[in-house]
């Protein structure tokens, strides 16, 4: 949810959940993560929505197995609609929705960033107990900054050199749109623009020090919501198709990068294994998780969703203690 | 203040309570030195040349130090708790300050040891006065141990260093460590365990070695 800065604590949502599921590389499997969680947790009885972010390749509904629905984004972004939880239809499953942005049309294929601007905005509006955010792929605006609506920030990485180079520009670029917002100042925000710009030779920890020093000269109070902010960052990271021990290895090994030189905190949630049969029952329209239930791989899913609640459940406990003491 | 690598202490640059033990210090010493190496897959694009290259030297700093300081409260509690480890083993006399008692204290006599002082027989004469020499090689310190009568045992249960880990510093045996300073900070361990002046063996030890 987007909250300001100063109804951080202040419990305005906590009767909802979002779930936002990035990490930038295409093909990392967050639409598997995030169906396969949402259809997990359905299963439990929550009201779920997953919600398809992924404006130009949408295939959420598929991996669903589902036909292309009737009412998608488009209809809210051509004004077909107004109340966005109109479009939010049901699935094959017993308490899941879908928001799915697949459309016909042009028009919701790289929509101008006003229409984006209003879609985050909406995020907030869709009723439900979670919203699972399928973030799509890139480090655009569109996707950085729906993941930064989630409360349960998950990192969905391959253990590939090329999704792990991805992911950790995608962290970069998350805590970098993270600050800017927070600014409210166009020269400040090229100040520290041009900070990040030489994050490739200095480093993060650097980086955010150099840019925390220029902007408590001019904002005393922005650096103030800076620090606060990024002392709050807590991401998830799942790493999906592991192989072999090694690769269970990366996951730990990326947090505890993270932890020390991005100045947040990021917690490594679980893996899931290469399974061929993920593909197969894909070929087949039916969801991995419904196809083989009672597998490891299955397992191995519902272990990464416990992590993932048990962790918002502990945080919300947190916040709840920070905001009756303050 | 926003989390910094550069801020973090000895013990939270590898992620250990301040209590830990030589074990936790060497497996996280080997953990880390695996991430931030050079050709680490989880590293890949996350850091600067520069920051990788400062996180892998500050690594070996903080395990040298921790193990140094490690050895050194192994050794208190060891002479608080009675030194038993030691002393059960036959033939070995153990010196109020725990160290494993030897014919002369090359550690506070330095390189020519006067005779007069010996009470570890002639062996360990023979020994300590190898260690006058420029180099000092592991049969040089197997010699020593031997002389003062420590098994291997009694100097891994004394160091908390593997036995393993002392046979190799014995037959010179440097790769059967994953790294050098692996070696360093067993050797001076060792050393130190056998009364000897931690840093002239490993500068003579290691010297020789390269």
């Amino acid at each position: 949810m987007r909250r300001g800065y100063v109804l951080e604590t202040s419990f305005q949502d906590h009767d909802k959940l979002v779930w936002a599921f990035g990490g930038g590389k295409g093909g990392a499997g967050r639409t598997l993560l995030s169906t396969t969680l949402g259809i997990l947790l359905a299963k439990e009885g929550r009201d779920v929505v997953i919600f398809d972010g992924d404006l130009e390749c949408a295939n959420a509904h598929t991996a669903l197995g589902m036909r292309q629905p009737q009412k998608t984004l488009s209809d809210f972004i051509r004004g077909k609609t107004q109340d966005i939880n109109e479009i939010a239809v049901p699935t094959p499953f017993r308490n899941l929705r879908l928001i799915s942005s697949s459309g016909d049309s042009i028009s919701s294929v790289s929509p101008s960033s006003s229409v984006k601007n209003r879609l985050i905005k909406q995020v907030g509006s869709i009723a439900c107990a979670h919203l699972f955010a399928d973030i799509g792929p890139g480090l655009s605006s569109w996707p950085v900054d729906l993941f930064l609506e989630g409360d349960i920030q998950v990192i969905v990485i391959t253990p590939e050199p090329t999704a792990v180079e991805t992911a950790y520009n995608f962290i970069r670029m998350f805590i970098y749109r993270k600050i800017k917002n927070l600014l409210g100042d166009p020269r400040l925000e090229e100040t520290v623009k041009a900070e990040f710009t030489g994050i490739g030779t200095r480093g993060l920890n650097d980086v955010m020090e150099r840019v925390l020093e220029l902007v408590s000269v001019s904002d005393k109070s922005a650096a103030d919501r800076i620090i606060k902010s990024i002392g709050e960052m807590e991401l998830k990271l799942v790493v999906n198709q592991t192989l072999d021990r090694h690769d269970k290895h990366i996951g730990p090994a990326i947090c505890e990068i993270v932890n020390k030189f991005y100045g947040i905190r990021i917690d490594y949630a679980g893996f899931i294994p290469f399974d061929e049969r993920v593909a197969l029952s894909l070929r087949r329209g039916r969801p991995f998780i419904a196809e083989y239930e009672t597998s490891e791989t299955a397992a191995c899913f519902s272990v990464t969703l416990r992590e993932l609640l048990n962790s918002a459940s502990a945080r919300s406990r947190k916040r709840q203690l920070n905001f009756m003491a303050s | 203040m926003i989390r910094n690598a550069r801020h973090l202490d000895l013990h939270e640059i590898l992620n250990l309570r301040p209590d830990a033990e030589p074990e936790d210090i060497e497996r996280a010493y080997l953990h880390l030195t695996t991430i931030y190496s050079e050709n680490s897959r989880a590293a890949y694009g996350a850091l600067s040349d520069e920051e990788r290259r400062w996180m892998v030297k500050r690594i070996q700093e903080a395990y040298e130090a921790l193990m140094i300081r490690a050895g050194a409260v192994a050794e208190t509690r060891q002479s608080a708790q009675g030194r038993k480890q030691i002393s059960q083993s036959p033939g070995v006399p153990v010196r109020s300050d725990g160290h494993i008692s030897a014919g002369q204290d090359a550690y506070k006599q330095g390189r020519n040891p006067p005779g007069g002082a010996n009470h570890g027989g002639e062996l360990a004469i023979k020994a300590d006065s190898q260690l006058s020499a420029k180099a000092v090689t592991g049969a040089h310190l197997r010699n020593i141990r031997i002389a003062k009568g420590a098994t291997l045992d009694d100097i891994s249960a004394a160091t908390k260093v593997k036995k393993s880990y002392l046979e190799a510093i014995e037959s010179d045996n440097p790769q059967r460590f994953p790294a050098p300073v692996f070696m360093k900070g067993f050797l001076k361990a060792y050393a130190k365990a056998l009364g000897l002046n931690p840093d002239e063996i490993s500068e003579k030890y290691l010297h020789r070695e390269q």
